[in-house]
């Protein structure tokens, strides 16, 4: 027989990750956080996946301004500042940037999958998000800026991922 | 049932990851344009079997989306 535990708990990760990271794909698109669980079941996803490709996205910015317009109201007070541009003395404290940008949690998570022997998957997901943008530590340097990590983490995290990838090619062969 | 040890070929998980990738590059290719991103990380798709989808969704979910006025 083909179908052992270990094979089970692959496809219940295997639906669980996308389902999980597709709660913030939707509410940065502006969706209700709700339909990820459409994500969760299986033929559904794939079709959920098309329409939403072909679905107009409330938090795009053309229709963030075709709304304004519409409404006939100024939206300033809701803009966000982008990702890039975070800096300590701009009212924006340490607290404003989000969890999984933040240096203390990620060191946590890789702390977290190591005293768990990799059972919870914090470095593969470290390494994402190393690797999509900055990591912000408490620190910050003359400019008023937040220090951030390195780009030695970044080239660690690629090898780190490139290993992982190699390991599961591995075990399916 | 063959008294033999189960031996898992190589061959499923090859087609498995070439029918997900053909059914959701197209969709993927689009919703990266949508982004602002470059297209070119709908690729990702075609990692091995369970990889692609995760890759790919997890960079969605947490990189930055030029076109986006709401950050999380």
């Amino acid at each position: 027989m083909g179908a052992s535990i270990w094979q089970l708990l692959v496809f219940l990760i295997f639906f669980f990750i996308p389902a999980l990271a597709s709660v913030f794909i939707l509410n940065k698109a502006g969706y209700s956080r709700w339909l990820a669980i459409l994500m969760a079941i299986p033929i559904v996803n794939a079709v959920m996946i098309w329409v939403f490709a072909n679905a107009s996205w409330p938090a795009l910015n053309k229709n963030i301004n075709h709304e304004k317009k519409r409404l006939g109201e100024s939206n300033t007070s809701n803009q966000v500042m982008p990702e890039h541009q975070i800096t300590a003395d701009q009212k924006h404290g340490y607290e404003d940037i989000p969890w999984y940008r933040r240096s203390d949690v990620n060191s946590f998570m890789i702390l977290l999958s190591f005293l768990t022997g990799g059972f919870i998957p914090g470095v593969l997901l470290v390494c994402i998000f190393v690797l999509t943008g900055e990591i912000y530590l408490k620190e910050q340097d003359e400019g008023g800026d937040f220090k951030t990590w390195g780009w030695g983490n970044k080239i660690i995290a690629a090898f780190l991922l490139l290993l992982n990838i190699i390991a599961v090619v591995y075990i399916l062969k | 049932m063959s008294p033999e040890t189960p031996q898992m070929s190589f061959l499923p998980f090859i087609l498995i990851t070439f029918i997900t990738g053909l059914i959701l590059i197209v969709p993927i290719w689009k919703i990266f344009g949508k982004t602002g991103k470059d297209k070119a990380w709908a690729l990702l798709i075609f990692l091995p079997f369970p990889l692609g989808l995760w890759v790919v969704s997890l960079v969605l979910a947490f990189s930055h989306w030029p076109a986006s006025k709401i950050e999380n």
